[in-house]
């Protein structure tokens, strides 16, 4: 009889202590046999956030990711976007979560996404993801060099490095081609240029945002450079005072078209220099003002419109 | 309208920006009650399906739908008691400046970006909570030092605290810069981002304030017929008002803490309730409490919805489709009954 129940006892403990072994040596290789199987990237509030390696499914609630998304070559493992990415064209067919601010959670995670690209501006919604378990990337650089570290981020999480880093290449080389144009030209000969936001009230760009760089890089000078916030509503007789050279002004959906004779009504206007020189342009809103892969067009754009002579 | 509720609960589950047939949301309920039990509950994970269906019914709108009810009971009650203290047919639950002062809160921590700062805790709705709160307790203070808390001295100081507030957020505002377009729209309320945490962070302060409220009925009831009349009933108007007034405050601050603040809810329903039962408000506080959750509830479900996966702010829809509704109410129950019988 005892030697029955040791011998059912030593069984039972090689039986545990095998389990016990297997189940280590199982959960060890979870890395796999290729490397760890997440990465971990810190995102544009400081985030640390831990993706899967090779991510199948991502939505992306901010037009100016999308276009990353897609530059990259990674089109076709995005699932879903918010109404507002209409570029590039692909992108428009594909699932809505929800409008630039408002993107629907449930929307979201039916959508099974690996990782959700998102922008400062979606703090409630990024908050509310990462609470279902949700991995949320913030995607929101302020400045260029800011811009080609996300889009190489964005190639990383997505596993296409290789096509982020050949964007980066491209936009580098077209500023790169502006700068070279722009060699030596002296102060006097940027214009000043009153980029127009919205007519009522005047508001133009501060220096803190895209436009601003986008105008100082194609040659130009930011009437609005000393303004302390980012949208800044400027009076008329500033504007007058300062007598801009050119008036640029984006074209969005249900944009009213800027014309010498609609300016010239406005108090003091008619003695502008841009005014009575019609010099006054349009630009793609679309470009401008979306920190994605085409702001280095946008600032060829300008140096168009800014330069003419030097960049036919 | 107690019948209601779970009706209203049922259907508002089902219905989203994602398609679920309600047999499926009674199932994963109904599993989802069985686990919780203790009973029941198969091993090993749910399909993806159903992982995607769980996570969607348990994690996104049954959070949102009972904050939704929450909230619209709360605002009711906070109408109810205001109502009644200042004996004012307008009064409601942010006469007292909450509403202003929790939106000042509000921006200040989009602005100062302190909800991505730490991981996962959103420091806006605390700040609105102690914004709407401050608001209060300044207006509070104002009146007593200007002699008296009488209705009117309350009622004029939160006028005052009101304004200022409003104005120091239009100036947050103006330099909100690529803020504007969040602390705008969490001005107009909603229950977006609602999730379980904030159902948890909102119900102590709503039960404490229904709690102050509820355990007062008889002085509501005294305090509607007057101060000295109050007094020959054995209530001291002025403990007893202040009393109510914090309770009110609580449930105010609480629903502007998480949803922002949502009007109408707490000005119409308690009119609504007595064209209904009758002034006394052993009736009326339940009742409030009742269709206020019923028509919150309605209304944010139809703000998910109608422009789905888009969202209509929610104070919209109770003031576009609640009006309406009232008046007709009021045609149907006849106008004497306003306030309880002609006062």
């Amino acid at each position: 009889m005892r030697r029955e129940a040791t011998l059912y006892l030593r069984r039972a403990c090689a039986v545990i202590l095998v389990s016990v072994v297997l189940g280590a040596l199982l959960s060890g290789c979870r890395g796999g046999l290729f490397g760890p199987n997440t990465i971990s990237v810190k995102d544009d509030t400081g985030r640390e956030v831990t993706v899967p390696r090779r991510v199948q499914r991502a939505v992306s609630v901010a037009p100016a990711n999308t276009e990353i998304l897609f530059a990259i070559g990674a089109g076709q493992q995005v699932a879903g976007v918010d109404a507002y990415s209409n570029y590039p064209p692909e992108a428009e067919s594909l699932p809505k979560v929800g409008d630039y601010m408002q993107a629907s959670a449930e929307s979201v995670v039916a959508l099974k996404p690996d990782v959700v690209f998102a922008s400062t501006v979606h703090q409630q919604l990024v908050t509310q993801l990462e609470g279902l378990g949700i991995k949320v990337v913030v995607v929101e650089p302020e400045s260029f060099d800011g811009l080609y570290k996300d889009i190489e981020m964005v190639g990383r999480i997505m596993g296409h490095e290789q096509a982020a880093a050949q964007v980066v290449q491209e936009m580098k080389a077209k500023l790169a081609g502006v700068a070279d144009k722009l060699k030596g030209l002296p102060a006097e000969d940027r214009p000043v240029v009153w980029y127009e936001v919205w007519a009522d009230p005047l508001m133009s760009v501060g220096p803190t945002t895209y436009i601003h760089q986008v105008i100082e890089l194609a040659g130009g000078v930011n009437l609005a450079e000393d303004a302390d916030t980012d949208y800044p509503i400027i009076s008329n007789e500033f504007v007058v005072a300062r007598d801009p050279d050119v008036i640029v002004w984006p074209v969005f959906h249900d944009a009213v078209e800027l014309t010498a004779a609609t300016l010239s009504q406005r108090p003091g206007w008619s003695a502008i220099s841009a005014v009575r020189e019609g010099q006054i342009y349009s630009i793609d809103a679309d470009v401008i003002s979306r920190a994605g892969p085409r702001l280095a067009d946008a600032v060829e754009m300008m140096a168009k419109i800014l330069h003419p002579e030097l960049f036919r | 309208m107690l019948v209601l509720l779970p009706a209203a609960v049922l259907l508002a589950m089902a219905v989203g920006s994602v398609r679920i047939g309600v047999g499926d949301v009674v199932r994963t309920l109904a599993l989802a009650l069985a686990r919780v039990l203790g009973t029941g509950g198969q091993g090993g994970a749910p399909a993806p399906d159903q992982e995607v269906l769980e996570t969607i019914l348990l994690r996104v709108r049954l959070p949102r739908v009972i904050l939704s009810c929450l909230v619209g009971a709360a605002l009711a009650l906070a109408g109810t008691a205001f109502q009644a203290v200042f004996r004012n047919a307008l009064a409601d639950p942010y006469i007292l400046g909450a509403s202003s002062g929790g939106a000042l809160g509000a921006a200040a921590a989009v602005i100062l970006g302190l909800p991505l700062a730490s991981a996962g805790f959103a420091a806006a709705p605390a700040l609105a909570f102690v914004g709407a709160l401050a608001a209060v307790g300044i207006a509070y203070w104002l009146a007593r030092r200007a002699g008296g808390v009488s209705t009117l001295g309350l009622l004029l100081a939160g006028v005052v605290v009101g304004t200022w507030a409003s104005s120091l957020l239009s100036l947050l505002i103006y330099f909100s810069g690529r803020f504007l377009a969040q602390i705008v729209f969490w001005l107009m309320g909603g229950f977006g981002g609602t999730s379980w945490w904030s159902v948890a962070a909102a119900l102590p302060y709503m039960v404490a304030g229904a709690a102050v409220i509820g355990l007062r009925v008889k002085d509501l009831n005294a305090l509607s017929l007057g101060d000295e009349t109050a007094l020959g009933l054995g209530v001291d108007a002025e403990r007893s008002r202040r009393t109510l007034i914090a309770g009110a405050s609580l449930l105010t601050a609480a629903s502007v803490a998480v949803s922002g603040p949502i009007g109408f809810v707490g000005l119409m329903v308690p009119h609504l309730v007595r064209t209904l039962v009758g002034a006394d408000h052993w009736h009326v506080l339940p009742g409030s409490a009742a269709a206020g959750a019923v028509l919150m509830l309605l209304a944010d479900t139809l703000a998910r919805t109608v422009i789905a996966p888009a969202e209509v702010p929610v104070g919209i829809v109770t003031a576009l489709f609640g009006g309406p509704f009232f008046l007709w109410v009021l045609s149907r129950r006849g106008r004497g009954r306003l306030l309880g019988g002609g006062r």
